[in-house]
Order: structure tokens, then C-alpha cells, then sequence
């Protein structure tokens, strides 16, 4: 235990985090040079394509220190991104101590003091790293400023790296090993491992990735999950180091690798406590705080053939990935299907992505909302995680929406622009601090709601990409808010219903009009689409009906021509989703869907 | 009025691939060859009468002793053929088939070579002509890349007319780049008062892959609005109708006893063979269709191929549905007693929920026996055939 050294690898998005855990797999002869691939541990095509860590990865390296100390490194290289920072928060729990990365030339920014606040609240010892030293414009020192201004840590015992050119990581290694404490488990007592995260292996069934907290772990022991009482025979313990190995034991404040044949992916939570079914403890760990995923939105199979799958498909994402959340719902438009819950927008769309990908699903995804609290005249209280579920406006109250304090770093000579757009947004100022002529810290009230609408798309293209910015939830309020409801005919299409400011209402029911005419082929009468509040249409547009449609010849040589014609129209057409007698493409729903998320 | 309706007998469909040059809306099997080259038509000739040769050998069950109804020289151009080709694909063919044809149409464009050989092609045998006029002006001949003019077109329509042939059809077309309602409308009058007895009308349209459709996607081309096209298919229907003519199919209009026997043949699902680069055949439960390039088509028929490019044997359900989307194609409909009989139920029997529908769209009703599109029905035939394409 003494030898072991647990630690997390923590930053804001792009500061170099992967890149450095890639030296030290390196310089501890984990991997071997032959097989370097940059940032090795973002195994996800989608990590590699996008160039984000999307998963904490787990690797075990050995290290000798030049005194000749043998230690054992867990690593976990964590996300930057705010979205994914419930990964970071459990890889903290399986730490003792944390890196924290920072780019020498972007300096602070937003997650890295959320993620400092974070590893500081576990008590852990955090190693302040500058990164990048090797950048023609790189200022260790006034990096060290900020970190000490802002963040609040000292410098003292900075470490400077390049995790580009391997300078310094020799330095970071040594200091690893003399800063993080080894873990303080009991090792003789009833075997107590935190759960911290999970996947699905399409032979072993679920693996669960544990943190050693009490006790140790032997390979023919049979464990039992506290929370339910479940118990299984282990199949399999291992490490990751980086390939999966087989160990005969865990020991006390080590991290494995546990499967056991467990094929039912909802039977395991992640922040559950295993013990050993032959001398079981009874106290299970603190767990993790439940994150409330604030972002919600339709997920519908395109052919309703798979909603099965989706399903399965859903709990094992759900094992990779516990901060998903998802519910099943109808909607009269697209059939059965779910309504899911995200941390934010690019959860939301990795996840999406991941479903489409790991699981070869179409889908069609419904404008993200976020949650509403009602109150009825009743004095009974909602919760709404979908617009058309707002009760008719006579039975309401009020309706609350989430708001949230934004901290947005950003360089001065962009402050002003900032500011206008939170304006835009309803934003309302809490303070702003300026810490140099370079760097400020701005914070502001805003409507979630707002911020979903391409805000960050705004404010990158507001600074040119030099704001960042961090956000938790703060209270809900009042607003003046009306349901948008579209109408096809007459017909209300409920998975396109919108719960908006009063004051926003036309314009997005213009747009969401618009949109819809667009993509509606014209039919053989007209087709009326509508956006209205209650049974008031604030926009209305027709989609003109055809004259005719019929093709002039058909002789001899044409037949099999023109029928392989009609075949491809007739295609088509199954594809479409319909609404009364109206045939709606599935494009004409995904263009909806993405109005005002785009432009404003 | 009489459609043929013994499976015994045979139309012969002959492509002949071959135009002055090519219109630049024309998605046909053709290739410009200015004056059809003498060595070229005999080759192109004799290679049609090996493919029939080909065709009895291998399809001995199915053609032998076949009555010849009905023979179409289509294409193409098959006026640049000399009457001389003609007369001897005629020949070869009422060898190996009994009987004469009732029927033998010969397509031709009024250029004034085609125009002197028309007397020539009656005398090979040809009984009805069908002119490729288009329209009777100018302006819009060229606009729609037609080899001829407006006074060659009256030119070739006179002497076809003068030639006296016992049938002559023209071809109008309607919806051109630019054309306008008063137009189309002088050029049908000038047609009715011809006398001519029998009119293909078509609406212009856009055949992916083709110069026009690539033009108008680049906003290079005017064409007339929706509702003017709409417009001009309404007035020429009425007058045509008021000339005496009846629409016997969407686009076919005829006095009495002009209606194209040959082009009957398809939308009745009667026998065909094509002969020729592309042409296609119906012999039976077997849909086949020729190689659509002529080199690919000349080298298997050269190695004692024949030159099929694909072959589809229909099933009872595909000879249904068949049935009543080429059976709509027809404005007197589909009977429902050849249909019972064929079939051995009522089509509502196998497509009940479709008809259905297109009842309540107001597409298709009953009229004295027959299932038949209605008036808004013709405009929306597309809607009506989708519904028996596919499985
Ligand atoms: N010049 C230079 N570039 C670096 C250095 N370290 C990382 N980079 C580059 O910085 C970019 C981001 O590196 P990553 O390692 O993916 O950053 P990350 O912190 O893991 O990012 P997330 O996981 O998405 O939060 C990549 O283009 C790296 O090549 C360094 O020391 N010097
Ligand atoms: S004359 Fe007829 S077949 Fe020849 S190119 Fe023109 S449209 Fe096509
Ligand atoms: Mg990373």
C-alpha cells in the first residue's frame, strides 16, 4: 500500500491533460514507443475525431524514482469539458491526489478552477503542473499568477512541463510520488470497493471498475453489491495496464478491474459499495452525489421496428455513462421512445452520437429542453421534462424556470461584447473581476433555457474563441413563459412543442413554421402549418397543394424505368412519419428540431 | 374502339437508336449521327434481323405460330431509316409470324429527306405515321433544340397528310422553355383543322441526367409555371375534346378509329417484342429488356448472344398490380370482369385498403364495369400508380 499512488489528471478542455498521460505511459515504459498514437488513452473514434476526452481512462504504471523507490501510479486522465465533469468528480473519489494542468499560454480558465475546487473539496494534494512551456509565447510566470490569484493554490512548488517535447515529466514523476500520499484504507478490514465507473463487454457482460477502499479483493471471492444485496461469483479480476491483465488479488487501495458474469446491465449503479459475500461489510461508502441532468430531449428509433434495441442499447450506455438519465414516453408523432436527460449539450450529442454509432440506431432526436417546475392553481406542483405536458394555462399558477450562475473568463478587450450577449440572454450581472489588463472573471445570472440556444457558438464567436465558461445551477424562477404548440392541419405535433418567453414567442414559432414549410413536400391539398399559444396562432403558413402529379408517357421500353420511378417515391414515402393525411419526411423533423439552436 | 385481346398474337416493338442530333430534354437510347450513313443502316439492319432469329430460337415456345397484330418502328429517329430497311424488316418478320398487321407505325421528324421518302414507306407497308411536330413556331422549336423549323414541320405534316395513310398521329408538346397558352393553343387549332385524327400531347418534363434538367437546376432555363402548365394541359384537353378527339389514355387523344393499336398493347399488358439497342418485351410472366448502348448490344449479338440486359419473371401478385397501373393509364379503366376473370377476384379483393384510399382522395371511382381514374385522378395518375409499385 505504501507503494501506490493514486491520482487523477486535471484541467480545462484542451490544457493537455491526454497529452501528458500519453508521456507518462511512456517514460514509465507502460507503452512501448512502437505503439504511440497521440492522446493513446482517447480510445473513442468519437474522442479522436472531435480531439476531447470524453471518458476518464484508467491505467497502472510501475516507477522507480531516481532515488530507487518502487511506486505504483493509477493514473486517470479525465474530460476538460464542463459537461463531463461527473467523470471527474468520481475519478476524485478513487484519488488521493490530482495534477492540475495548466496551458502556459491560455492560463486559467473556467474548469480549471471548477475541477481545483473539486479535487480541494476531496482533500486531496494538488500538484499545480504548467503545460505547453515549450510554445513560443508560453509565460510560466504570470501563469503562476493566475493560478495563484484565481484558483487560489500556491506556486511555490510548481512543476513546468512540455508534455509536447517530454520536458519536465521526469521532474512531474519524481514530485508524483513524493506529494501524493499512498491510499489510508483499512487492510484488514471486510472488503470495501467504491464502484466508480462501468462498461459493458459484449463476452464478460458488465465490468465495473473499483477503487479498493477497505479490506482486499480476492479473485475466487464472491461479492455482493450493498445497495441491493445481489451477489455474484467474480469471473475476472484485472488491471488496466494499459490492456486489460488478470491479477489473482486487489489489494487495499489499489484500482481493478471486477466482472462477474453479470448480465443485466440496470442490476449495477455506479457509486455502489462491493464487499466480499464471505465476510461482508456492513456500512456501504458515501457514493456519489446524483447529478440532475438539466438538459432533457426526445430520443425516437426512425423505424419504430427498433425500439428495443434503443432500449437495450440505453441501458448499456447508461452503464458507461451514469450520468444519462432516460425515461420512456410517447408521442403521438414518432411512436415510442424515450426522453433522456443530460448534464448539457454536448452530452447530449455525444451521447446520441455514441447510441448511433456503438449501437447502428437511427434516430430522431427532439429539441432539447430544459426542466420547468409548475405550480398548478391546485397548489400541486410538476416537474416538466417536455413542453407539451404544460397543462393548459388556465389550470397554471406560475411556471419556474432554471437559472444559472455562469462564470465566464475572458479576455478584457472582449468584455464588452460578453456582456451584451448575456444581456440578450436575460442575463442579469452578479460581479465581474478583473485580475489583470489581460484576464477578467465574469459572472452572470442567466435562464438555462437561454444558454441552450447557441450560446457557446455566440460567445466563442463573440472573442474569437478566447472565453470559457463554467456554469452551476442556481435557483428556479418565475418567468412569463407560453407553450408554442405546432399544428399540421389542425393537428398538433407534440414532439415539436416549445416552452419559450412570451416575449421570443413569435419569433420561434415563425421560425419553427418555416422550417417545417420547408421540408414538407407539397401534397395533393394544402397543407396548413401553424404555431400557436393555446388556441391563439401567432404564425401560420401554407405549403401550396400540387397541381398534379403524373408522368406524361409510359410505352414499352419504360415500364420497368418508370416503375423502378414510382418504387423509389414509394420508399420515400414509408419513411415519412404521418400526421393526419399529411406525410411528413423525417427531415422535416430534424430541421425543426435544430431551429434556434443554430440561429437566432 | 376494339382492343386486341387474344394472348396469341404479337406486336413488335424496333428501336432504331439514331437522331439528326440529340434534343437536349431527350433521355432516349440515341446517338447523333446527322445523315444515317449507308453502311451503318444496313449493319444496324441486319443486326435487328439476327436478334429475331436469335429471339425464335431461344423463345421457340413462346413466339412460334404467333399472329402479328401490330409492328412500331421507334426510337430514335426511325425515319432516317430508308423505306427500302423497312420493307425488309416487314418482310422478315411476316416470315416468321402468321398473318399481316393490322397496324405498322413508323415515327418520323419532318426534315425534308423524311419528307420525300414518306410516299416510299407506305409502300413498304407502313399504315400509320406518327410526326414528331412538337409545336408549330419558331421560337420554341429552337428553344426546345429541334432540328427543324416551323415550316418544315407544316411542310412534313402536308405531305404526310397528302400521302394519304389509312392513320397519322402527331406529337404536341406543351410546357416548352418560354411557350405561352396562346401559342399551344394556335397550334392545336392548326392540327384539328388538318384533320390530323390522332394527337400525342405531352407536358415538357425534366429527365434527370439531360442537358434541360441541368440547365434549369442552374437556373438557366424559364420554363412556364405550375399552374400555366397546369393551365395549358386543361385547355388543350377541352380542345381537343371539343374537335371530336377522346382522350382514350393520359396523353393520347384520337377520332374515332385512330386509336394506336401498338401502344394499346402496353397499357393492356398484350405481347411484345423489342427488337433493338434498349427496346423492351412482354412475352407472358417475362419482362425483358435490351442493352441500352448499342456497341455493348452489336458485340453479344455478335458472339450469337442475345442481347438482354435484364429479365424479370413477374409473379401473379406483380401481373396485378401491373394491371391496374398501366391499366389506369387508360381513361376507359380497367374492367373488372377481365379482372376477375384473370385474377379470380375483385381487385378490391387484393387491394382493398389502397383503392380505398384513392376513393376517398377522390382519385379513382367506378364507372359502368370499369375501376377508372376521375377527372382529378388524371391529374394526380403518379399518386395512383404509387399504390401498385412495390411490394
Ligand atoms: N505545443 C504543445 N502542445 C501541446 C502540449 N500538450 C498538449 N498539446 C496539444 O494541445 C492539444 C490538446 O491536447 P490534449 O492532450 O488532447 O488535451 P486534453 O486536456 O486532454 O483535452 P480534453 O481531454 O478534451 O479536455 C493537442 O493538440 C495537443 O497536441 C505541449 O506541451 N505543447
Ligand atoms: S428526335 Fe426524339 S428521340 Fe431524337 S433526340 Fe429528339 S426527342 Fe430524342
Ligand atoms: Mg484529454
Amino acid at each position: 500500500m505504501e507503494q501506490i499512488r493514486n491520482f487523477a489528471i486535471i484541467a480545462h478542455i484542451d490544457h493537455g491533460k491526454s497529452t501528458l498521460a500519453d508521456r507518462l505511459l511512456e517514460r514509465t515504459g507502460t507503452l512501448k514507443t512502437r505503439e504511440r498514437v497521440e492522446q493513446f488513452l482517447d480510445k473513442m473514434d468519437l474522442e479522436r475525431e472531435r480531439g476531447i476526452t470524453i471518458k476518464a481512462q484508467t491505467v497502472r504504471m510501475r516507477y522507480r524514482t531516481s532515488k530507487g523507490q518502487e511506486a505504483v501510479l493509477n493514473l486517470i486522465d479525465t474530460p476538460g469539458h464542463v459537461d463531463f465533469h461527473y467523470e471527474v468528480s468520481r475519478s476524485l473519489a478513487a484519488c488521493e491526489g490530482a495534477l492540475l494542468v495548466v496551458d502556459a499560454v491560455q492560463g486559467v480558465e473556467a474548469q480549471t478552477v471548477a475541477n481545483a475546487e473539486a479535487a480541494v473539496a476531496g482533500g486531496l494534494a494538488i500538484i499545480p503542473v504548467i503545460n505547453k512551456i515549450d510554445l513560443p509565447n508560453a509565460d510560466p510566470d504570470r501563469i503562476m499568477r493566475e493560478i495563484e490569484d484565481i484558483v487560489g493554490i500556491s506556486t511555490e512548488r510548481v512543476v513546468c512541463i512540455s508534455a509536447k517535447t517530454g520536458e519536465g515529466i521526469d521532474e512531474l514523476l519524481e514530485a508524483i510520488v513524493a506529494r501524493v500520499p499512498p491510499p489510508t484504507g483499512d487492510a484488514e478490514a471486510p472488503l470495501r470497493a467504491l464502484i466508480f465507473d462501468s462498461w459493458y463487454d459484449p463476452y464478460q457482460g458488465v465490468a465495473m471498475l473499483v477503487r479498493i477502499i477497505d479490506g482486499h479483493l480476492p479473485a475466487d471471492a464472491t461479492i455482493r453489491l450493498l445497495s441491493t444485496g445481489d451477489e455474484h461469483n467474480v469471473a475476472l479480476i484485472g488491471m488496466l495496464s494499459p490492456e486489460l491483465c488478470r491479477i489473482e488479488r486487489a489489494g487495499c487501495g489499489e484500482v481493478a478491474v471486477v466482472m462477474a458474469g453479470i448480465r443485466d446491465p440496470l442490476s449495477v449503479q455506479v457509486g455502489d459499495t462491493l464487499t466480499d459475500a464471505a465476510r461482508p461489510a456492513s456500512e456501504p461508502l458515501s457514493g456519489f452525489q446524483q447529478v440532475q441532468p438539466m438538459v432533457w430531449s426526445g430520443l425516437y428509433p426512425t423505424d419504430s421496428g427498433s425500439y428495443e434495441a434503443l432500449r437495450a442499447a440505453i441501458e448499456r450506455l447508461q452503464l458507461n455513462d451514469s450520468s444519462m438519465f432516460a425515461e420512456p414516453e410517447t408521442s403521438e408523432a414518432l411512436g415510442f421512445g424515450f426522453r433522456c436527460g443530460y448534464l448539457g449539450l454536448l452530452h447530449m450529442e455525444i451521447a446520441q452520437e455514441r447510441l448511433e454509432r456503438e449501437y447502428s440506431l437511427d434516430l430522431i432526436i427532439t429539441a432539447p429542453t430544459t426542466v420547468y417546475r409548475v405550480k398548478l392553481r391546485t397548489g400541486a406542483e410538476l416537474e416538466l421534462h417536455r413542453p407539451s405536458d404544460l397543462p393548459d394555462a388556465g389550470a397554471i399558477e406560475e411556471v419556474l424556470e432554471p437559472r444559472i450562475l455562469a462564470r465566464i473568463h475572458v479576455p478584457t478587450e472582449y468584455l464588452g461584447r460578453v456582456m451584451q450577449l448575456c444581456q440578450e440572454r436575460r442575463g442579469v450581472q452578479r460581479d465581474l473581476i478583473v485580475h489583470s489588463d489581460r484576464r477578467a472573471v465574469l459572472r452572470y445570472e442567466l435562464p438555462l433555457a437561454e444558454v441552450l440556444i447557441d450560446f457557446y457558438d455566440r460567445l466563442k464567436s463573440a472573442t474569437r474563441g478566447y472565453a470559457s465558461m463554467d456554469y452551476e445551477i442556481l435557483d428556479y424562477r418565475k418567468e412569463d413563459l407560453v407553450k408554442v404548440d405546432v399544428l399540421v392541419n389542425g393537428e398538433s405535433i407534440d414532439a415539436l412543442s416549445l416552452i419559450v418567453h412570451r416575449e421570443s414567442a413569435y419569433r420561434r414559432g415563425l421560425a419553427l413554421v418555416q422550417a417545417l414549410k420547408k421540408h414538407i413536400p407539397r401534397q395533393m391539398f394544402d397543407v396548413a402549418v401553424q404555431a400557436s399559444i393555446g388556441s391563439r396562432v401567432i404564425a401560420r403558413l401554407n405549403v401550396r397543394a400540387l397541381r398534379k402529379n403524373v408522368t406524361a408517357k409510359c410505352y414499352g421500353g419504360d415500364i420497368t424505368r418508370k416503375r423502378k420511378l414510382l418504387e423509389r417515391q414509394k420508399e420515400g414515402k414509408k419513411r415519412m412519419k404521418r400526421v393526419g393525411q399529411v406525410e411528413i419526411p423525417q427531415e422535416a423533423f430534424l430541421a425543426v428540431l435544430s431551429v434556434g439552436t443554430k440561429k437566432r | 374502339m376494339s382492343v386486341p385481346t387474344s394472348s396469341a398474337d404479337l406486336g413488335i416493338y424496333v428501336h432504331i437508336p439514331f437522331c439528326e442530333r440529340v434534343c437536349p430534354y431527350c433521355d432516349f437510347s440515341v446517338e447523333a449521327v446527322g445523315q444515317l450513313d449507308r453502311e451503318l443502316e444496313r449493319a444496324y439492319v441486319e443486326l435487328l434481323l439476327r436478334e429475331l432469329e436469335l429471339a425464335r430460337a431461344d423463345l421457340r415456345e413462346r413466339l412460334e405460330g404467333r399472329r402479328l397484330a401490330t409492328v412500331y418502328f421507334g426510337g430514335g429517329t426511325p425515319s432516317l431509316l430508308q423505306a427500302a430497311s423497312i420493307e425488309r424488316l416487314l418482310r422478315a418478320f411476316s416470315e416468321v409470324f402468321r398473318g399481316s398487321p393490322e397496324e405498322v407505325t413508323l415515327e418520323l421528324n419532318p426534315g425534308i429527306l423524311e419528307c420525300g421518302r414518306v410516299p416510299a414507306y407506305r409502300d413498304a407497308g407502313v399504315t400509320r405515321l406518327s410526326l414528331g411536330l412538337q409545336s408549330l413556331h419558331d421560337l420554341t422549336l429552337k428553344r426546345l433544340g429541334r432540328a427543324h423549323t416551323a415550316a418544315e414541320a407544316l411542310r412534313g405534316l402536308e405531305a404526310c397528310l397528302v400521302a394519304g395513310f389509312p392513320s397519322l398521329s402527331v406529337d404536341l408538346i406543351y410546357g416548352a422553355p418560354e411557350q405561352s397558352e396562346v401559342e399551344l393553343l394556335m397550334d392545336v387549332e392548326r392540327v384539328i383543322e388538318l384533320g390530323v385524327p390522332h394527337v400525342s400531347a405531352y407536358a415538357l418534363t425534366l429527365e434527370p441526367g439531360t442537358p434541360f434538367a441541368r440547365a434549369h437546376a442552374q437556373g438557366r432555363l424559364r420554363l412556364p409555371g405550375e399552374d400555366e402548365g397546369v393551365r395549358m394541359g386543361c385547355l388543350l384537353r377541352a380542345r381537343l375534346a371539343a374537335g371530336g378527339y377522346v382522350q382514350y389514355e393520359i396523353s393520347s387523344f384520337s377520332r374515332t378509329g385512330h386509336r394506336s393499336l401498338h401502344n394499346q398493347r402496353y397499357w393492356c399488358r398484350q405481347d411484345v417484342l423489342g427488337l433493338g439497342v434498349s427496346a423492351a418485351s412482354l412475352l407472358g410472366e417475362l419482362r425483358f429488356q435490351n442493352l441500352k448502348s448499342r456497341s455493348a448490344w452489336r458485340a453479344l449479338l455478335e458472339a450469337g448472344r442475345r442481347p438482354v440486359e435484364e429479365a424479370e419473371v413477374l409473379s401473379q401478385g406483380d401481373a396485378r398490380r401491373e394491371t391496374l397501373y398501366l391499366g389506369f393509364r387508360r381513361l376507359e379503366g380497367v374492367s373488372r370482369a377481365d379482372f376477375r376473370r384473370r385474377f379470380g377476384a375483385a381487385p378490391e379483393a387484393f387491394f382493398g385498403a389502397e383503392l380505398a384510399e384513392l376513393r376517398s382522395f377522390g382519385l379513382v371511382c367506378d364507372h359502368a364495369g370499369r375501376l377508372r381514374l376521375t377527372e382529378r385522378g388524371i391529374l394526380f395518375a403518379d399518386e395512383v400508380f404509387l399504390r401498385f409499385v412495390g411490394r
